[in-house]
């Protein structure tokens, strides 16, 4: 553990690339957590995650996991992180058993019933090739090789991408079940709302390298509102800063707050509006975010 | 593997797709439970790990439902201890009323809505309350 308590701690981190560049990035993930990264292609999702792995290296800032600096003990780190991304090498003439033989003489944690269950779990048999396999195959056993490690941290990198809906719903049981042990955290990355949505205890948006925004999970949703309002209305929506997109109908209009409170709905009533308020999913906000990032930059003259 | 845990829970009303945020519906199926009283005062309540994995929803949405049913008095969490139904009667059969009345009143728009009058309605009720009763007996 860290000396703040959390599992992962990135603090000032900065990582330039030519055409990205991400500055002061500060994130922290707690004991018994489950994290869901959330932003649009090139946000930096995967960046972050490599730079915890310490498959590369921060320009600037440190990064912490476990109570040790990724710099310098990346190896004995590992022996409690686990992570699966889509390009997850294997040795292809190696069957599936040879890997899990493998893993098993690598970590020290490994759970062979456990392993066992999941083969049955992901439908996968152990005698096969693993240049044989399909990608939702292979994602699979990866998947099953870092699971059955029973790691302290689970970093993944969209893992749902490649899997049917049957696999995707597998993993994400498997997921919940990982949760009933407070010590275990998973930090993941999807484009899947639906899955960071149902998973999450925080959800960290980010874009362009910056985080905008990270909020335990039902906080987060909770400011986000839709308000249906009539169209009088539009000569009053500047008495709100939070605004993030306004859509017109025949009748009336559609607001939506990304800081929505008793406070915004008062204000409704006192300048005279009846309104009516919905909930609006991850992904509805996720696309309403982006865009209005998007709107924002593009008026700075900006080319996002 | 851990073993899944052995929660023998009532069958909870969950949906993705409903309006409320998911916490609130955790919030209401325990109110339910409670008010009906397959909760009784004093029951030792799942852990909020336990009761999220056997739910399949995120520990933080169980967190902050218990956390708004200690703040109603429904249910009293003990640091370290765990949460426990309120054995302070008074707050649950408040609560009780509440959701009585709620119906009532749910009863009431539709029969205005449905232009039924209000003798039809109390002798619908009364005949309602009376079967009941007997079945009761």
């Amino acid at each position: 553990m860290n000396k703040d308590g959390s599992l992962i701690s990135m603090s000032g981190v900065a990582k330039r690339y030519e055409h990205f560049t991400m500055e002061n990035f500060n994130l922290q993930l707690s004991s018994g957590e489950v994290l869901g990264l959330i932003g649009p292609n090139g946000a930096g999702k995967t960046t972050c995650l490599r730079l915890i792995m310490g498959f590369i290296s921060a320009d600037q800032g440190d990064i912490e996991v476990l109570g040790k600096s990724v710099k310098h003990d990346i190896v004995s780190i590992k022996q409690d992180v686990a992570y699966v991304a889509e390009d997850m090498r294997m040795f292809g003439n190696k069957t599936i058993q040879w890997h899990m033989q493998f893993f098993s003489s690598l970590f020290v944690n490994w759970d062979q019933p456990y392993a066992t269950e999941l083969l049955e779990t992901f439908q996968l048999i152990p005698q096969q090739q693993v240049k044989t396999l399909s990608l939702g195959q292979r994602i699979k056993t990866s998947l099953l090789l870092a699971l059955a490690r029973r790691p302290r941290i689970l970093v993944l990198d969209e893992p749902s991408t490649g899997l049917d809906p049957v696999a995707r719903h597998e993993l994400t049981s498997q997921l919940f079940q990982i949760m009933l042990n407070e010590d275990h955290s998973v930090i993941f990355s999807s484009q899947f709302t639906q899955d960071v949505e149902r998973l999450s205890d925080r959800i960290v948006f980010i874009d362009d390298g910056q985080i905008i925004s990270n909020q335990d999970k039902e906080s987060y949703l909770d400011s986000w509102k839709r308000i249906d309002v009539c169209l009088e209305a539009e000569k009053d929506l500047k008495a709100f800063s939070d605004i993030k997109e306004v859509q017109k109908n025949a009748l009336n209009m559609s607001v939506i707050h990304s800081e929505f409170n008793s406070e915004i709905q008062k204000r409704y009533s006192q300048l005279g509006y009846s309104i009516e308020i919905s909930k609006l999913t991850l992904e509805e906000i996720f696309i309403a975010q982006t865009l209005h990032r998007r709107q924002h930059l593009s008026a700075k003259g900006i080319n996002a | 593997m851990p073993a899944k845990p052995e929660l023998t829970l009532p069958p909870f009303k969950l949906a993705q797709a409903d309006a409320r945020p998911m916490y609130e519906q955790i919030i209401d199926n325990i109110k339910q439970l409670v008010i009906l009283g397959v909760w009784p005062p004093g029951m030792s309540l799942p852990s909020i790990r336990e009761l999220a994995v056997s739910l399949n929803v995120s520990v933080i949405t169980v967190k902050r439902a218990y956390q708004e049913l200690d703040s109603a008095g429904i249910i009293v969490t003990r640091h370290g201890k765990g949460s426990f139904v309120s054995e302070q009667l008074e707050q649950v059969s408040q609560a009780k009323q509440i959701e009585l009345t709620e119906r009532l009143v749910q009863a009431a728009e539709l029969a205005v809505l449905l232009n039924v009058d209000i003798t039809t309605l109390t002798e619908q009720l009364q005949q309602l309350y009376k079967e009941k009763v007997n079945a009761k007996q």
